[in-house]
């Protein structure tokens, strides 16, 4: 039919030719993927919601979302199924891109949206008990970023069940990064003592050993609702641990965030976080691909919820994959581009189904050269596992759930023999013992090893290992 | 207006012009008037191109105090050019002084400094002759060389290396840098009359 043939070069024309606006074309992009964070006394540091905000800043949004700077989103699409996306597709871009080259226009009154609303204070509701610094933290105008602790409290006169934690950064200036657990052994309160007040530096992590991630949260994070069904047994003693990472704004500024918990019933599902690491990794001074791999097999069926990737600066390349007994693979994350200032916790949009015998395989580049500009060295050195900043990582967390509470031990205890198993397999150093094992195993560990070390050298040679590694092996689970 | 007085055309002829000497009358946020006179004593003039909410620039703040400090003694002046006409003249003030600028900052509404140098983001700097002569323009560092990628930590001083070429009577090695930052939206903001 050549007349709709004709109708149709016309309405194409038409629309390749108008200008897009802001009223019709860009706010729609803007209210859905920017203004959780670009509105007023949010994190970012200006709002995008009026056409005048977004006009004045129409070359930079083209330049930064073009380079996919913004939203700030690493994960890439096809590897793992997540929710609360922050990524603009393809067509959003250029549309960003015209709108800038034409003049950044407002447009017809009569497209105009509504601003659009959100929720102000606790985005999941009151909670039960808000933790806060107890006194507001001071960070300078400029220099390095700062890692921060701080040692909170709970002050429970009974053990209690956590169902739900919500971070509320206090100065979103300078609020980076922060993550959330639980310490039930006193150390960080010993830590922070011993740097004389309510928190203590710390880059890598906590400095504790069987740290409970609590939550975590990044700029645009969405909170989770609280989950009863999942609820974390706290004993009384137990304090909560903020990490923070502050960013320096230019200006002296003082924080004092806080955390909003609320409290359930006894767990009817249970909870484990595995955790996946590498803590031999050695990379020498200016290697430009350094890869390194790690492997943790799931005990026993079990559903993957999220997955939290961490290294520090020299990662560029991240792969976590499932690999099924029977074969197949479930890519679970890929970050093609690792940057340690915008890492996330990534929840998957349906939990993940994994098999007893699932082995999780994880899979990190490093460029350790001097051509890498986040390189904390120069000159470069050699890098091995560490919590400082110049040291590095290999680890993801994967929260699974178990079908029941009862699950939780067995599969924690099968974990642990397999960390025994990939120590004794890996190192000879009885006195590097890693912090995945709990300290409570380490006397009957240490027992055990000198058991094996026939000729007392304080190292395990060849047949010394074998002998150890059959041990361990007829210990484990049998995942088929 | 406000209280800021607007850059005189003739800056503008002057910048087009390279032997007649830059004109330039505009006031701070604290109400001092600057003219071009006060740069005809100087050894050289930087301009350190910002806005209220980029946090890129506001970043260097502390950075360009402590240039100042270490160059004004050595015969530079030391300006910061805001140049987001949308702000009302009190947040530029409250601004500047939040931030402890240690050097007057002066109200670009028509984007004439920006025009004359050629600047096109924030944080951005000029180095300039007593006579308005553009010898250096670029970025404070190399910290930011792509927003993707920024360094852990600078490793060429850019705009200390000018001044450093520029007191010595020599040109800069490096005349421009690519600034990185946030945009100074030239096309969508009102034209210097």
């Amino acid at each position: 039919m050549k007349f709709l043939f004709l109708g149709g070069l016309a309405a194409l024309a038409t629309t390749a030719a108008a200008a897009p606006t802001f009223n019709k074309d860009i706010a729609p992009i803007l209210y859905e993927n920017c203004a959780t964070c670009h509105r007023p006394g949010e994190v970012a540091p200006f709002s995008l919601l009026t056409y005048q905000d977004a006009a004045k800043r129409a070359t930079l949004i083209a330049t930064v979302t073009k380079k996919r700077y913004m939203p700030p989103w690493k994960p890439e699409p096809g590897y793992g199924n997540f929710d609360h996306v922050r990524r603009l597709t393809d067509d959003q871009i250029a549309l960003l891109q015209q709108w800038a080259a034409t003049g950044a226009q407002e447009g017809d009154a009569a497209d105009k949206l509504t601003i659009p609303t959100f929720p102000s204070g606790w985005q999941d509701g009151e909670p039960d008990q808000v933790l806060k610094l107890s006194a507001p933290y001071t960070l300078a105008a400029d220099g390095r970023d700062q890692f921060r602790c701080f040692v909170l409290p709970m002050n429970l006169a009974k053990e209690s069940y956590v169902s739900g934690a919500e971070f509320r950064p206090g100065n979103p200036r300078v609020v980076h990064h922060a993550l959330i657990f639980l310490d039930s052994t006193g150390t960080a309160r010993k830590l922070a003592a011993a740097s004389g007040g309510a928190g203590y530096p710390c880059f890598g992590g906590p400095g504790f050993t069987g740290a409970g991630l609590l939550v975590g949260w990044a700029p645009g994070y969405t909170p989770l609702p609280a989950e009863p069904a999942l609820s974390q047994a706290v004993r009384p003693g137990t304090d909560v641990v903020i990490q923070i990472h502050y960013h320096p704004s230019g200006k002296p500024e003082q924080d004092q965030s806080s955390i909003g918990l609320k409290f359930s019933g006894p767990p009817t599902k249970g909870r484990a976080l595995l955790l996946v690491v590498n803590r031999y990794l050695d990379i020498p001074a200016g290697d430009p691909h350094y890869v390194v791999k790690a492997s943790v097999t799931v005990p026993q069926d079990a559903e993957l919820w999220g997955i939290t990737p961490h290294a520090h600066y020299l990662a560029t390349d991240m792969k976590v994959n499932a690999r099924l007994p029977d074969d197949s693979v479930i890519p679970l994350i890929w970050i093609k581009d690792w940057d340690f200032n915008w890492q996330g916790q990534y929840r998957y949009k349906q939990p993940i189904k994994l098999p007893k015998g699932t082995k999780i395989e994880l899979e990190y580049v490093y460029d350790n050269s001097a051509g890498n500009p986040h390189n904390p060295s120069n000159p470069t050195v050699r890098v091995r596992f560490g919590e400082q900043t110049k040291d590095e990582m290999a680890l993801a967390f994967l929260g699974l759930v178990l079908p029941s509470p009862e699950d939780v031990q067995p599969f924690q205890r099968a974990v642990v023999l397999q960390y025994v198993e990939d120590f004794v397999r890996l190192t000879d150093n009885l006195n590097d013992l890693p912090e995945e094992i709990p300290p409570a195993m380490i006397p009957r560990l240490r027992m055990a090893l000198a058991l094996f070390d026939r000729d007392h050298d304080g190292k395990l040679n060849a047949e010394e290992r074998a002998n150890l590694l059959k041990v361990i092996q007829t210990m484990m689970p049998q995942s088929q | 207006m406000g209280k800021f007085v607007s850059v005189l055309p003739l800056m503008i002829v002057g910048a087009l012009s390279a032997a007649a000497p830059v004109r330039f009358e505009l006031r701070d946020t604290s109400g001092s008037l600057h003219t071009s006179d006060e740069w005809r004593a100087k050894k050289a003039v930087v301009l350190f191109f910002t806005m209220t909410d980029c946090p890129l620039a506001n970043g260097y703040v502390p950075e360009m105090n402590r240039l100042r400090a270490t160059y004004e003694p050595r015969g530079v002046a030391f300006y910061a050019v805001q140049v987001d006409n949308t702000v009302s003249d009190a947040a530029v003030k409250k601004y500047a002084q939040e931030f402890g600028y240690s050097f007057p900052m002066l109200n670009d509404s028509h984007l004439a400094l920006a025009r004359l140098t050629g600047a096109k983001v924030t944080p951005e700097v000029a180095v300039l002759s007593s006579s308005g002569e553009v010898l250096y323009l670029g970025r404070v560092d190399n910290k930011v060389e792509d927003l993707t990628h920024p360094r852990y930590a600078a490793t060429e001083p850019e705009l200390r290396n000018a001044l450093d070429a520029v007191l010595e009577g020599k040109a800069p090695k490096e005349a421009r840098t690519r600034a990185v930052g946030c945009s100074i939206n030239i096309s969508i903001q009102p034209e210097s009359k």
